[in-house]
Parts: C-alpha cells; sequence; structure tokens
C-alpha cells in the first residue's frame, strides 16, 4: 500500500490529522477538476464535497491499484457526471450525441503553442466551452487515466463513438486554448 | 537499424495530457472554506469506534479494560486472592458472642 492509501486508512480509522493531510491536499486540485466540468462555483464545490463523502467509505476493492489521487480525480468526476445528468447536459439521445461528437470538425496540428503556455483559469474557461459529453470523455482520459473503452462505458456510447469523441475533444480544445487569451 | 518513430499525434496527446495534468496540480483559488466543510463532515461521519470518552476515570478504565482484558481480569483476581489471604482473623470473644445461646435456641423452637 502506498502512503497514500496508508494516509487515506489512518483518516477512514478517525486519525485527524490524517484527514487533514489528504484534505489539504486534495481539495484544491478536486476542485480545479470539477470547475472545468462544471459551470457554477458552488455546483462544483457541492461535488468536491460529496467525493469526499465517497472516499471515506470507499472499500479497498473500488480502488483496483490506482493511486489515491487518480482514484479520487475518479469520483471527483463520476459526481459532476451526476450532476450533469441530473442538469440533462448528459443526454444518450444518439440523435443529439451525433450532432455533439460532430460539432467540431478538428484541424489537425493547431493549437500546440497554446497548450505550452496552459494555466488553470484558461483551462477552465476553454473547457467549459466545450459540450459536455467532450469535456467528461477529456477529463476521464486526462486525469483518471480511462481508456476509450472504458469512456465509451462511463457514457454509455460504442467504442468508436468514444474513440470519435475523445479525438474531436482534444481538438477542440487545443482550439479553445488558442482563442481563449491568456 | 533504426528506431520506430512514435507517431507525432500520440506525442502531441502525451504532451496535452502532462500538461493538463501540471495544471491541475497548480494551486487554486481559495479553498479554505471548501476544506473546513470537508472536515466537519468528516467529523461527524468518522467511525463510533475511535470515537472514544477519554473523559473521567470510568472512561479510562474502561478504555485499558478493552485494551488489555486478559491483563486486567488477572489482576483482579490476584487482588481478590490477596484481600482473601490478608484477611483479618476473627477475635474469640466476638465469636463467642455470636454464638446462639441456648434460652435462644429454647426460645426458638430448636431445642
Amino acid at each position: 500500500m502506498s502512503s497514500d492509501w496508508a494516509v487515506w486508512h489512518a483518516a477512514c480509522q478517525g486519525h485527524e490529522a490524517s484527514a487533514v493531510q489528504l484534505v489539504r491536499r486534495l481539495t484544491p486540485q478536486a476542485m480545479g477538476l470539477a470547475r472545468q466540468l462544471l459551470p457554477r462555483w458552488e455546483d462544483a464545490e457541492d461535488a468536491v464535497q460529496e467525493s469526499f463523502l465517497r472516499l471515506w467509505g470507499a472499500q479497498p476493492s473500488d480502488t483496483r491499484g490506482a493511486a489515491l489521487a487518480t482514484y479520487f480525480n475518479t469520483i471527483v468526476i463520476n459526481r459532476c457526471k451526476s450532476w450533469l445528468v441530473r442538469r440533462q447536459e448528459l443526454s444518450t439521445d444518439p440523435e443529439q450525441l451525433a450532432e455533439w461528437i460532430d460539432a467540431d470538425s478538428p484541424r489537425e496540428g493547431s493549437g500546440e503553442s497554446a497548450v505550452e503556455a496552459l494555466d488553470a483559469p484558461r483551462l477552465q474557461a476553454a473547457m467549459l466551452r466545450l459540450p459536455a459529453r467532450q469535456r467528461m470523455a477529456l477529463a476521464m482520459w486526462a486525469y483518471a487515466d480511462a481508456d476509450v473503452s472504458q469512456i465509451a462505458r462511463s457514457l454509455d456510447i460504442d467504442a468508436n463513438a468514444a474513440h470519435q469523441l475523445l479525438h474531436r475533444a482534444k481538438s477542440a480544445l487545443r482550439r479553445g486554448l488558442q482563442e481563449t487569451p491568456s | 537499424m533504426n528506431a520506430p518513430h512514435p507517431n507525432p499525434r500520440d506525442t502531441g496527446d502525451e504532451a496535452l495530457k502532462a500538461r493538463l495534468r501540471q495544471t491541475l496540480s497548480q494551486p487554486a483559488d481559495d479553498t479554505d472554506a471548501l476544506q473546513a466543510r470537508v472536515l466537519a463532515q468528516w467529523h461527524q461521519f468518522r467511525p463510533a469506534s475511535v470515537v472514544t470518552t477519554s473523559a473521567g476515570p470510568v472512561a479510562t478504565l474502561q478504555a485499558a479494560w478493552r485494551q488489555h482484558p486478559v491483563l486486567w481480569t488477572g489482576a483482579l483476581a490476584a487482588l481478590l486472592v490477596s484481600l482473601w489471604v490478608l484477611r483479618p482473623a476473627q477475635d474469640p470473644v466476638l465469636e463467642e458472642l455470636l454464638q446462639p445461646d441456648v434460652l435462644t435456641l429454647i426460645s426458638a423452637g430448636e431445642l
């Protein structure tokens, strides 16, 4: 067990210093992630708070050998996904899905210089301009180490659609970053 | 023999992923209030077994007994045996006075 998981275990056993350590370390990162997926600050805070509840109640078998930070990112993404589903921003309607997937036709090779000089507010702004499904796919890929099949399962779409969705999301983000002022 | 060149798109994707992760680890906006709420929630939901009341001698004894039950049982048994062995010898005069006399036995109908 890594030291992170040892700290988590101690916190779950009621050790206050361990809980404080984890909360201080994980909250800023979780909030940054939630802010990329949810437009409103209060909703992002609620998602992070709910995520910690899940973290305290997690079972070791749930973690599948992931690093604690990655595992927690997965929880945060799932909480945000639930929020988006409740607000009907993650429709599984095939026509709407196709529309979102095709919403941005990629222009290869653009945006690398914008990615080089990336900061959190610019990234949040660029992410929030993407459709919810593209945001989810990107977050799962970048922060939860999810591959195409896992993204497909999570978003309830087939692997080919997930592959296209992710590809277009990356291109749209690169383009969005170029258009977002520093 | 040349080593295979990585696909430029894969390299670009990995760079993008690395930059996204790096951005996430940058200090975020003020999250102190949120952290306080999360910790308050943790206090509320932490396991009951560790929320032991350590106030007062009874709670201290209970906690000690829970930690080493065999040791404490042995110590208690040893104390009781010692008290039995070291009990004061009875006073013979008092013993005689406590014996029922013949008149009392007659009045009680036992003789």
